[in-house]
């Protein structure tokens, strides 16, 4: 086949949505001819588009964006493969450089949109969205970003009536449904919500966002997880700078209030205190993994499931109750063995919280390095076990600063598997 | 000899006519990874140098790893090259992959472009039957895509809209043939053969046969073998269509490409026309923003309704990985109204398929049932290359010790452990249509195949 052939068979093929085949005959084509930006271009089109292949595009688009530096298209592929990645940061300056030469394209827009969105920056994303929606009040991206902006402003009616709007327009398109049920999670209506992520899933099976709207929904049966869930949407409605502001805060508060309750003779409260702090940090992290454990009861649900997920839920839901296991005989029991129960129960929900960031990690090697400071701390909870059964009796001294050790660990990996060194490839 | 030439290229490592030379006595003394080694450096000092292109598919061929030459030889065979060689080779390849129609264009093509490179061993396994008399001068000639590779058709063929490049075939197999999937062809006989071994049955309730039938599931299940199969079992004409033979960027001659090919099946009746992605063909019209596409579903809708009972005897057989993307016109009754779904093959199936793969080749006593049950959601190209990676284990050992050394089990079952089946994206996908746009009962086998209650 020539060149050409292999240029106009791998577009038929982009038309019909064959990537896997479009690829193919674009690399055919580029083999008869290296040097082409053009066909390059396709080539990385079509590769970005299949799934979990955007790295393979991004060192494409590399390559692309040397041959066609100042190529409008070329850096708005660019941009929009390094979004897909999260590297939001490194994907601006692309998409200042394509709007300064074409400042009102729509697509190009809500890729800024999009940059904002990622950055939680919602009221920009509405301005944005609002922009692109005066020129193409008909574009879907924009529509979707403008309603998730309102939703996350905490303009629910808003974005409602907007969402409703759209639906009685266009009542079979995925899209619209998908964002009625996102609404109708944020207000609560578990079984609208259900109903539309399942539409929406009709219409389009293989949408991500449906399919995790659905699992939400499913999780939000349960009460204690719609609270969490609307504690999620308020701590998306700030800016990452503003959700790192209020951890800070309670994590000072926690530590600047004991002294004075202790001193005010409140020395209960400041227990307490401290009790529900650590509890509430350990609910929202582990709150989605144990959630999934309810729907593996559902003979629906549980197929909404992937494999990891039911994993991870297992495991972590597995510590988790131990740890409380481990806390409420402790405190029933109030004795000097009593102490080490909620030692080692504190460090089983420890591994549950610190687990939540291994699966989390896109790094197979941040998954062994976490799993195994876990399984260090699940010894040690166990030596302290044997203590309380006459079958160890270790040092003091050393029990001590062990002890002092695996919570500090705790702290400081709380704090280090969340970094981008910890969680992206 | 290579020892002597070896020392030669120490002094002269850049030297081609000498690499070439070494590469052929490392060919004689089949120090195969070498050979492909010095290909390679031929190939680096000289990227255009067809011999050694030649040299380097060849060096991967004779070490067993026929994917990987089948797919480079692909690559070269897309740009035309006119190195008798190379079409040589490539019927070579795709008589070992089983590809006996592609095999012998390949061997013809190669006699056009060189007739002294006639092979008669090659020959003898390619037409059993002898070589049909060469067709005086041919006039200019054209080139189109099989499914691995260009073939030619005759312009003048081309200009009376005749069309050649799909070629009829009496297919000598039969179910017999096909290990394991016994539920499947089961089915197939219910649905498909029973009907068209009892027209008069059907005439009296008024029913027509023939119609479509979609066999859907994973790729490299045995889709095409089943298709071909079932042809064998009613002794019809087979005519298999790739999707290249049909689609063509011009307007209107993707359409043309597809009408000759019902009226040639019509021509020919009995005849099984079995249609490769089909779904690209067929695709759901709300994914086509252009009107050229939607032109090309509505000639095929039009042509599998055709009127006045034309379609009578002709079995249409439409194969796709995508069922979600065909659109739901094609399913309606009278066109692709009996579906089928092809999943990985079984425990027989996978045994059968172990056995055919191993009987060539230097392996020891194996318990192949064993193997199979490792190799669960295999699809048969799965199991292909897992006898890749064992025979790439085979022949380092053999490397090392200058003399064949047999496939072991051990290498087998370690070879089983690292290939992962590649059907679990499809399933991933499939899961997802199965689930919640199963409202017709299309993927019900899925959901069963899957163990979901639906």
């Amino acid at each position: 086949m020539s060149e050409s052939s292999s240029i106009e068979y791998g577009r038929l093929m982009m038309q019909r949505h064959r990537w896997a085949d479009a690829e193919k005959h674009f690399r055919q084509a580029l083999e008869s001819d290296p040097n082409s930006a053009e066909i390059l271009y396709m080539l990385t089109y079509s590769i970005f588009l299949q799934e979990k292949r955007e790295k393979e595009a991004l060192s494409l688009s590399k390559s692309l964006l040397e041959l066609e530096p100042d190529e409008e298209h070329v850096q708005e592929l660019h941009a929009k493969i390094l979004l897909t990645l999260h590297r939001e940061n490194e994907a601006l300056p692309f998409l200042q450089s394509a709007l300064a030469l074409n400042p009102e394209d729509p697509d190009l827009l809500c890729s800024l949109a999009t940059y904002h969105q990622l950055r939680m920056e919602w009221k920009e994303v509405e301005q944005i969205a609002t922009q692109v929606l005066s020129l193409y009040p008909e574009h879907s991206q924009a529509l979707q970003l403008y309603n998730t902006a309102l939703r996350l402003q905490g303009k629910t009616n808003d974005s409602l009536e907007h969402a409703g709007q759209l639906l009685s327009r266009d009542a079979g398109n995925a899209h619209h449904h998908e964002m009625m049920g996102w609404n109708a999670l944020q207000t609560g209506d578990v079984k609208q919500a259900e109903l539309h992520f399942l539409e929406s899933l009709r219409i389009q099976p293989n949408s991500p966002y449906s399919r995790e709207g659905l699992k939400e929904a499913y999780r939000s049966r349960n009460p204690l997880y719609r609270l969490y869930f609307k504690h999620q949407m308020w701590m998306a409605s700030f800016t990452a700078k503003y959700q790192w502001m209020i951890i800070i805060g309670l994590l000072v508060l926690v530590r600047v209030l004991p002294p004075i309750l202790e001193d005010m003779g409140l020395g209960f409260l400041s227990t307490t205190l401290i009790y529900a702090y650590l509890g509430f940090i350990v609910w929202t992290y582990t709150c989605r993994p144990i959630g999934n454990i309810l729907l593996l009861f559902d003979t629906k649900a549980r197929h909404a499931l992937e494999r990891k997920e039911k994993i991870s839920s297992a495991i972590i839901t597995t510590l988790a109750l131990l740890g409380v296991w481990g806390m409420l005989g402790g405190l029933i029991s109030g004795s000097a063995p009593g102490l080490l129960y909620i030692m080692s129960g504190g460090l089983s929900l420890g591994c549950a919280f610190l687990m939540t960031f291994a699966f989390q990690s896109q790094k197979p090697l941040a998954f062994v390095f976490i799993s195994l400071h876990c399984i260090l701390l699940l010894l040690f909870a166990v030596a302290i076990l044997a203590v309380t059964l006459g079958l160890f009796l270790p040092d003091p001294e050393w029990f001590g600063s062990t002890y002092r050790f695996s919570r500090t660990s705790i702290l400081v990996g709380s704090i280090l598997y969340q970094t981008k060194w910890f969680q992206r490839e | 000899m290579r020892e002597s030439l070896k020392e030669a290229l120490n002094a002269s490592p850049d030297n081609i006519p000498l690499l070439v030379l070494y590469a052929h006595a490392c060919e004689e003394e089949l120090e195969f990874a070498e050979m492909q080694e010095t290909w390679e450096r031929v190939l680096q000092l000289d990227p255009g140098h067809e011999q050694a292109r030649c040299g380097l598919i060849q060096a991967l061929y004779l070490s067993g790893k026929v994917s990987e030459a089948s797919v480079r030889m692909q690559a070269w065979l897309s740009g035309e090259p006119r190195y008798a060689a190379a079409w040589l080779l490539a019927a070579r390849i795709a008589l070992a992959e089983e590809q006996k129609h592609e095999a012998r264009s390949y061997y013809e093509r190669a006699l056009d472009l060189d007739g002294n490179c006639r092979n008669e061993g090659l020959e003898k396994d390619i037409f059993p039957q002898g070589r049909p008399e060469a067709k005086p001068s041919e006039p200019e000639t054209e080139r189109r895509m099989t499914s691995f590779g260009p073939v030619s058709i005759r312009q003048d063929e081309e200009e009376e809209g005749e069309s050649s490049f799909s070629e009829l075939e009496r297919p000598q197999q039969s179910f017999a043939d096909v290990g394991g999937m016994e539920a499947l062809k089961e089915e197939i006989r219910m649905k498909v053969l029973y009907p068209l071994e009892n027209p008069q049955l059907f005439e009296a309730y008024g029913k027509k046969v023939g119609g479509g039938v979609l066999l859907y599931g994973p790729p490299g299940c045995g889709k095409t073998l089943i298709s071909r199969a079932t042809a064998g079992e009613i002794d019809a004409n087979f005519i298999s269509v790739s999707l290249h033979e049909v689609l063509d960027m011009w307007i209107g001659s993707s359409e043309k490409q597809l009408h000759a090919l019902f009226e040639m099946a019509r021509q020919h009746k009995p005849a099984v026309l079995f249609i490769d992605e089909v779904d690209a063909l067929a695709a759901d019209r709300r994914d086509m923003r252009q009107s050229g596409g939607r032109t090309l579903i509505n000639q095929f809708l039009a042509e599998m309704d055709s009127s006045n009972d034309a379609n009578d005897g002709v079995l249409i057989l439409g194969a796709t990985n995508s069922p979600w993307h065909i659109d739901p016109a094609f399913r309606r009754p009278g066109r692709f109204d009996r579906v089928l779904f092809v999943p990985p093959p079984d425990l027989e199936a996978r045994k059968a398929i172990l056995e055919i793969m191993v009987q060539d080749k230097p392996v020891e006593k194996l318990d192949l049932k064993s193997l199979a049950k490792l190799c669960k959601d295999f699809s048969g190209a799965d199991m292909k290359a897992l006898l890749d990676v064992a025979t790439e284990a085979a022949l380092s050992e053999a490397m090392k010790s200058g003399r064949v050394v047999p496939i072991t089990g051990k290498q087998l079952l370690k070879a089983a452990k690292q290939v992962k089946p590649s059907t679990s994206d499809w399933f991933a996908s499939a899961k997802n249509y199965a689930m919640y746009a199963n409202q017709s009962g299309l993927y019900d086998s899925v959901l069963e195949y899957m163990g979901i209650k639906g």
